[in-house]
């Protein structure tokens, strides 16, 4: 068989995590809590990476549980309870993430929270999909943090509600503008400089330095691979007002991730060394103007016997 | 027994704080201190293991299940912190049940009898320890310190493994630390009669099988009708006889091992079992019969 028509090994998708510039300002802003025990309101528009730059950042904070009893958790993250949940999921959530915990009445948890938040040095919460936070929850997540701050503790904990928003007003601002004092506290312990704060996906340059990292990635099995080159077009299309409905003007990485995989995926399959500019603008298109087509899925029937199987 | 990352698959899967097994310690002391170390009551993590295992009945604790628990707990708890299979069996009797009758899978009282619940407080102050052999039948005090093993708390309370009420290592009524629990000295002569018995129990978990104990037991049995022995005070709440009888009769449901070591304390014989195999002669029949004859002239 000449080469040419032997078959392909699969393409093989990276799931390499990439410190984009967004996760850099993201993580920075995580990090900055941490280290001076803050309290942030942390948003971004979805699909940014926000999730995977918690993943990232809590994998490398030195996590650990040693055989002789010793455990340390200095960043807890976790993901907000949902569908209104009560303030026993949000202790439940909290609980597991330390790992395997028996059953215990909700008044023994509160207090037990607190006592292992303390045994195990977090220094940092990170709760991600905080928009789905109740009043309850963020009432819970105060009297936490604050019997942590009072003796024999006396510790403080940072505090991160990372918010999937849409760049339209400000997160949690119904909650904090009421009159009652829990929300004056709740409100008096955020960071007094940055509060409440937008990270911005992409700009045009720093796509190019993204491309530039995919074409490293990939580089092995399209050897020809000069993405960057198309960065300002792929800009250009990733900040459509379809894929970016909230005019931010900036390009998320799961627009852009996607858009340079399905493409390298595309090339290789035609046995292709690098990604031509026609596959990007079909693909650019599928993503923007066929967003919403309904695909039909149909088939022809093959011209066997079809399998019966027993009904047991 | 390395320490886990977040990353590990484990984490999820285990305590939020590991404790490892110390040399000696049993499963009791090595669970309170799973729930000491997790700020749990008394008893939590050993009620929630049984649980897992029992999901429909209600669960009691059975102190023999802290002797020679079902396999499947030391399973779950190994999965819950994370360490060896064998590390755990450690803290149990379940590998010298394996070596005299063939099985991990013990019925109650197999082996040998949970001689009640007792601690030494000065194990408890320095190590929060209580020892494996600690528990076996006829201990009443502790080598180490030279103390005898508290049943009992000052105030009275029957000492407990475990109350879901209380914090670990303290007295389930009045909540005394088991660590200051006052200490008793012991005589002389009976921490040489400690030191026989454990040396004699070691002597079978090293040594011995279900068949010499067997061979052992009838060999007593012989020796039994020509002279009767006297009852020493620390096994007179035991029937070693019928112990031994059970044992001879086929069934399993007996402390066997440790009537043969009471019997063989009532019989002034516990030294011939601190011996190397080759060097004692108690197990030849012709030795019974010397031995009896021995008996019988003094």
């Amino acid at each position: 068989m000449p080469p040419s028509e032997q078959p392909l090994p699969p393409f093989v998708l990276r799931r390499n995590f990439i410190l984009t510039p967004f996760e850099q300002r993201f993580q920075g802003l995580l990090r900055h809590a941490w280290q001076q025990r803050s309290w942030q309101i942390i948003a971004a528009v979805p699909g940014s990476g926000k999730s995977l730059g918690i993943h990232d950042l809590v994998t490398h904070t030195g996590a650990r549980k040693e055989a002789g009893g010793r455990t340390a958790l200095p960043v807890l993250a976790i993901r907000a309870p949902k569908n209104g949940a009560t303030e026993q999921a949000l202790g439940q959530a909290l609980s597991a993430a330390f790992g395997a915990v028996p059953p215990m009445p909700w008044y023994l948890r509160r207090t037990w929270l607190v006592e292992l938040f303390a045994s195990t040095q977090v220094e940092c919460l990170i709760v991600d999909d905080a928009q789905d936070l109740e009043r309850h929850h963020l009432a819970f997540l105060k009297e936490l943090t604050d019997n942590l701050a009072a003796p024999p503790y006396e510790r403080l904990v940072g505090l991160c509600l990372v918010v999937a928003h849409s760049g339209q007003g400000t997160p949690f601002k119904e909650v904090f503008s009421r009159p009652e004092i829990l929300w004056r506290q709740f409100r008096r312990r955020l960071d007094t400089q940055r509060p409440i704060c937008t990270v911005l996906g992409h700009t045009a340059e720093e796509v190019r330095l993204i491309l530039t990292a995919f074409e490293d990635l990939y580089r092995s099995q399209l050897p020809d691979l000069h993405l960057r080159r198309w960065a300002d077009t792929i800009f250009q299309w990733l900040t459509h007002p379809i894929l970016d409905p909230d005019a931010t003007g900036r390009v998320t990485m799961d627009h852009l991730t996607r858009l340079v995989t399905s493409s390298l995926l595309r090339a290789y399959q035609q046995k292709a060394t690098y990604v031509d500019p026609a596959t990007l603008l079909e693909l650019a298109e599928t993503m923007i103007l066929k967003r919403d087509a309904v695909v039909l899925i149909d088939g022809t029937p093959a011209d066997v016997a079809l399998p019966v199987f027993q009904v047991q | 027994m390395d320490a886990l990352d977040l990353q590990h698959p484990a984490w999820t899967h285990t305590f939020p704080h590991r404790v490892t097994p110390k040399p000696g310690e049993s499963l009791v002391s090595l669970l309170l201190r799973c729930d000491l170390e997790n700020h749990w009551a008394s008893g939590t993590s050993c009620r929630w293991l049984l649980r897992a295992l029992l999901p429909k009945g209600s669960v009691r604790v059975n102190r023999a299940n802290l002797f020679l628990p079902p396999q499947q707990l030391i399973a779950l708890l190994a999965q819950r912190l994370a360490l060896p299979f064998d590390a755990l069996v450690a803290t149990t009797f379940l590998r010298e049940h394996l070596r005299f009758f063939g099985t991990m899978a013990p019925s109650l009282g197999d082996l040998c009898f949970w001689s009640g619940f007792h601690l030494c407080p000065l194990c408890i102050q320095e190590q929060r320890l209580l020892l494996r052999s600690q528990f076996l039948f006829g201990r009443r005090c502790c080598l180490h310190h030279q103390v005898l093993l508290l049943p009992s708390c000052a105030c009275g309370t029957l000492l407990k493994p475990f109350h879901l009420t209380t914090t670990p290592f303290t007295c389930s009524a009045c909540l005394q630390p088991w660590g200051t629990l006052p200490t008793l000295s012991v005589a002389p002569e009976e921490l040489d009669q400690e030191h026989q018995i454990l040396a004699c129990y070691e002597w079978w978990f090293k040594h011995g099988d279900a068949a010499l104990m067997k061979t052992v037991l009838l060999q007593l049995a012989a020796l039994d009708t020509r002279k009767r022995p006297t009852p020493r005070s620390r096994w007179s709440s035991f029937s070693v006889r019928e112990a031994r009888r059970r044992f001879l009769a086929g069934s399993s449901h007996l402390g066997s091992l440790s009537g043969l070591v009471g019997h063989l304390d009532e019989l002034g014989l516990l030294s011939r079992f601190s011996l190397e195999p080759g060097e004692t002669d108690l197990i030849h029949p012709d030795a019974c019969q010397q031995e009896g004859a021995h008996l019988e002239s003094d």
